[in-house]
C-alpha cells in the first residue's frame, strides 16, 4: 500500500527515476493491483469482508453459544451492554456486564429485564464454555469470548425462544455469505461456457441463447423465484434446499447476466488486431482462448461479479425472509429476520433487526470492492 | 526487360459481403468490397496498392492469406518451382504459406496483446511454429530480432504499454519478421505513426527488405510515402484496379482520371509549384450501390455514354516501354489534356 502510494506521487512529480522504472516493468496485473490498492475503501472493505469469512468459518469457536441452545428464561433479553465502571464508580481495567434479572408485571404477564448491579461479570477472552467441534473434528470446548464464571452474556440479546442472537449471526453468516460466492461462481461458469461458444462461434447458437437470455431477463424475478421455490420438495435436507435455492437464483441473475456480457466481450476481443494477428501465426483456438481472450477480459469480468454477490444475497434473504427460501432449522440472515414479521417483535425486541445490519454492512462491502476492482480494470485511468 | 516470374500471381479476386435484413436473415443485397482484381507483385519488388479508404485495398491485403475468405478468384504463391493457390488450402498447408506471407498491421496499439511482454509476444510465432523448442533459444532468438529492429533486447522484459508508437511498430515488424517471411504484406503500417516517426519505419523497412531479400505488398493512401517507398504501384478505386504501372510512369504521366485526382489531392511540399486541379463532382458513391458500367462515371469530368454503360478492363495503354495498364475508355484523350504538375515561374 504505501508502496503504491509513493509510486503514484513520485509519478506525479515525475522526479524519482527508480519509481518510474518499475511502472515501466510493471506487468498489467502488477498495475491492477496497484490501483486497486489506492482505492481506500475498498481495501477497507476487503478487509472487513476476510474477517466475515473467516468468522464464518470459525463460528463454532467465534460463537459464544451453540446457535440450537435454548435458554428458556431468558426469552427476549435484550443485548447486555459492556461496562468499565462499576456501581461503586471505579474503573475496572477488564471489562464486565451486568447478569440481567427480570420481573413479570402480574397485570400483563409482560417479562422486563434489568441489570442486576449487584452481580458483576468479568469478561474474558478464551474462556471454557459448550463443548463443540472445532473444524467439525476436534472437540474443543474453548470460545473466543464470555463470562470468565460461565454466567450468561449475550452480546446482542436473545431471541423469541432465549437463544443467542449473535451466536446465530454468525453461524447464520455461513450460508449468508457463501451462497453468493457459489451462486456467482457456478453462474458465472455456466455463462463462461454458453457466452463463450455463442461469442466464438456465433450462428444459431448465438441466436438461440440471446433469444433465451432475453427471455428469461423480462420475467419478473420475484414471482418466478417463489413458484420455483415453493416447486422445491418439502423433505429435502436443509443442505439440498440450500444448493437448489442457490442455483435458482444463480440462473436468473447471474448465467443470463454473464453470458451476455461474456459474449460480448468475446465478440469484440476476437475483431481485434492482436487476436487476428494470433490466428495468422498459426495459432489453434485454444490458445487464442487461453492466451488472448481470457487475460483481456477477466479483469473487466471480476469487478462485474463482485457487484452480482450482493445481488444474490439480498435475493436469499428477501426469500428467506418471505418464508420461501430456506427454513428453519437452517440459519441464515434471512431466516434470523423472519422473526421480525411480527409487529409486536418491533415493539418489544427491536435487536431482532441486527442480522439486517449484518446484510447491508456486507453488500455495501462487497459494493466498494467491485468499485474498486473496476476502477482498477479502467485502463483509461492514470497509474 | 528480363522475364522475371511474379512470386504472387492474383488472380480475379473478389470479396463481396452479403448485406443481410431481419429475422430470417435474407440477403437483401451484397456490398463488393473487392471485384474480379488481378495483379502480380514480383520477387524483391514493392508493390504499393494506393486508393482512400473503402476502395477495397486493405480487404484485398487480407484476402491473400485469408485473414478473411476472399468469396472467388485464386491466388497463387510461387515456392520455388511449383506454385499453390492459397485459396485451396488446406488449414495445415494455409499455415505453411502463412509462414513466408506475414502481415504487419495498421495500427500497433491494437496488434500487440497487452497482456504479453514484448519477449512473449516475438516468441509467440517462433513457439506456435515449433521453431524454438526452449526458452533460452527463444530468448536469443528475440535478442537478436530486437537488434535487428533497432530496440534495445533489455527491453523485452516490458509490457507493450511502456512504449511509444513507432517502437510498438518495431516490434510488430520483429514479429512478424521472426518466422523468415518472403512476403509482408504491410497495411497501413506508418499511417498511425507521427510524421517524423514514418520516415525511421520506412528506412527500417527499406533495409530489411535490402538484407532478406523481402518482397513487400504496401498497402497506404498515402501518395508521399507510396512514391518513398515503392517499385510499382497499383491505384484501386471503389474494389477494382483501376491503373497500375510503376511509380515513376504513375507519378509523372497518370492516365485515369481518377489517378490524376489522386496526385492532384495530395499536397506537394514545394512552393513554387502549383497544382492543376482537374474538375470533379460528388462524393465517393456507396459501395453498396456501384455505379453501372465505369465505377467513377458520377465523379469524372469526361464521362460519355459508354463510361455509364461498360465496364472497362484493363488494358495495356502500350505507351512507353514500361508496363502500364489502364481501366479508362477515354485514356487516350484523357492524358493529352492533363498534366498534373506545372511549374509557376517556368523554373
Amino acid at each position: 500500500m504505501t508502496q503504491a502510494t509513493t509510486l503514484a506521487q513520485d509519478a506525479e512529480q515525475g522526479t524519482s527515476t527508480a519509481a518510474k522504472l518499475e511502472i515501466d516493468v510493471a506487468s498489467p496485473s502488477q498495475i491492477f493491483r496497484w490501483k486497486f490498492m489506492r482505492h481506500r475503501l475498498a481495501v477497507v472493505s476487503l478487509i472487513f469482508l476476510a474477517a466475515m469469512y473467516v468468522m464464518a468459518t470459525f463460528a463454532e469457536f467465534v460463537a459464544p453459544y451453540n446457535p440450537y441452545a435454548i435458554e428458556s428464561s431468558l426469552v427476549l433479553a435484550p443485548p447486555q451492554p459492556v461496562h468499565f465502571i462499576d456501581s461503586s464508580g471505579a474503573f475496572q481495567a477488564r471489562p464486565f456486564v451486568y447478569a440481567l434479572k427480570k420481573s413479570i408485571d402480574v397485570n400483563t404477564g409482560r417479562i422486563t429485564y434489568y441489570e442486576d448491579v449487584t452481580k458483576p461479570l468479568p469478561l474474558g477472552l478464551f474462556v471454557q464454555g459448550d463443548p463443540y467441534e472445532f473444524l467439525g473434528f476436534i472437540p474443543w470446548d474453548v470460545h473466543l469470548f464470555g463470562t470468565q464464571s460461565g454466567e450468561v452474556y449475550s452480546p446482542l440479546g436473545k431471541d423469541q425462544l432465549g437463544r443467542d442472537l449473535f451466536s446465530r449471526i454468525v453461524f447464520g453468516g455461513r450460508i449468508s455469505l457463501t451462497l453468493g460466492f457459489i451462486g456467482v461462481f457456478v453462474g458465472f461458469f455456466s455463462g463462461l461456457i454458453l457466452g463463450g461458444i455463442a461469442g466464438l462461434r456465433g450462428g444459431w447458437f448465438d441466436f438461440i441463447l440471446i433469444r433465451i437470455t432475453e427471455v428469461l431477463t423480462s420475467i419478473p424475478t420475484l414471482p418466478i423465484w417463489l413458484a420455483l421455490a415453493v416447486a422445491l420438495p418439502q423433505d429435502w435436507t436443509v443442505l439440498q434446499t440450500y444448493l437448489a435455492v442457490t442455483i435458482i437464483l444463480a440462473l436468473f441473475g447471474v448465467v443470463s447476466g454473464a453470458s451476455r456480457t461474456v459474449r460480448g466481450k468475446f465478440m469484440s476481443l476476437k475483431e481485434e488486431g492482436y487476436v487476428q494477428a494470433a490466428v495468422l501465426d498459426g495459432a489453434g483456438t485454444g490458445r487464442i482462448i487461453r492466451r488472448y481472450l481470457f487475460p483481456n477480459f477477466f479483469s473487466y469480468q471480476i469487478a462485474d461479479l463482485t457487484l452480482a454477490i450482493p445481488g444474490m444475497i439480498l435475493a436469499e434473504t428477501a426469500l428467506s425472509f418471505l418464508g420461501l427460501g430456506l427454513q428453519p432449522p437452517a440459519i441464515s440472515w434471512g431466516v434470523l429476520l423472519q422473526d421480525c414479521r411480527a409487529v409486536r417483535v418491533l415493539d418489544t425486541a427491536p435487536w431482532l433487526f441486527i442480522p439486517a445490519v449484518f446484510v447491508v454492512v456486507v453488500i455495501l462491502a462487497f459494493n466498494f470492492i467491485g468499485d474498486g476492482l473496476r476502477d482498477a480494470a479502467d485502463p483509461y485511468s492514470r497509474v | 526487360m528480363t522475364e522475371v516470374s511474379p512470386i504472387i500471381d492474383v488472380r480475379n479476386l473478389s470479396m463481396k459481403f452479403d448485406r443481410v435484413k431481419g429475422f430470417r436473415r435474407s440477403v437483401i443485397g451484397q456490398v463488393v468490397a473487392v471485384d474480379d482484381v488481378s495483379f502480380t507483385v514480383n520477387e524483391g519488388e514493392t508493390l504499393a496498392l494506393v486508393g482512400e479508404s473503402g476502395s477495397g485495398k486493405t480487404t484485398t491485403g487480407r484476402c491473400l492469406v485469408r485473414a478473411i475468405e476472399p468469396s472467388a478468384g485464386n491466388v497463387f504463391y510461387r515456392q520455388g518451382d511449383s506454385s499453390v493457390d492459397v485459396l485451396a488450402l488446406e488449414r495445415r498447408e494455409l499455415n505453411e504459406v502463412r509462414r513466408k506471407m506475414r502481415m504487419v498491421f495498421q495500427d500497433p496499439f491494437a496488434s500487440l496483446n497487452p497482456r504479453m511482454t514484448v519477449e512473449q509476444l516475438i516468441a509467440e510465432p517462433l513457439y506456435i511454429n515449433n521453431v524454438v523448442s526452449d526458452r533460452t533459444e527463444a530468448r536469443a532468438k528475440v535478442a537478436e530480432l530486437l537488434e535487428m529492429v533497432q530496440l534495445d533486447p533489455q527491453l523485452m522484459s516490458r509490457y507493450p504499454h511502456t512504449f511509444s508508437g513507432g517502437q510498438r511498430q518495431r516490434i510488430a515488424i520483429a514479429r512478424t519478421l521472426s518466422l523468415e517471411p518472403q512476403v509482408v504484406i504491410a497495411d497501413e503500417p506508418v499511417s498511425a505513426l507521427d510524421v517524423s516517426i514514418q520516415a525511421q519505419i520506412l528506412n527500417l523497412l527499406k533495409e530489411l527488405q535490402r538484407e532478406r531479400q523481402l518482397t513487400y505488398l504496401f498497402i497506404s493512401h498515402d501518395l508521399a510515402v507510396v512514391r518513398y517507398q515503392s517499385d510499382r504501384i497499383a491505384i484501386m478505386y471503389l474494389g477494382r484496379i483501376v491503373e497500375i504501372s510503376t511509380r515513376d510512369e504513375i507519378f509523372e504521366r497518370p492516365l485515369h482520371p481518377y489517378t490524376q485526382l489522386l496526385l492532384a489531392s495530395s499536397p506537394i511540399p514545394d512552393p513554387r509549384m502549383k497544382r492543376i486541379r482537374p474538375e470533379t463532382i460528388g462524393e465517393v458513391p456507396d459501395p453498396a450501390n456501384r455505379p453501372s458500367g465505369c465505377a467513377f462515371n458520377t465523379r469524372c469530368p469526361y464521362a460519355t455514354d459508354i463510361c455509364r454503360s461498360e465496364v472497362p478492363q484493363l488494358k495495356e495503354s502500350g505507351t512507353a516501354g514500361e508496363a502500364h495498364l489502364v481501366a479508362c475508355h477515354l485514356w487516350e484523350a484523357v492524358e493529352l489534356s492533363q498534366r498534373p504538375l506545372e511549374a509557376l515561374d517556368g523554373s
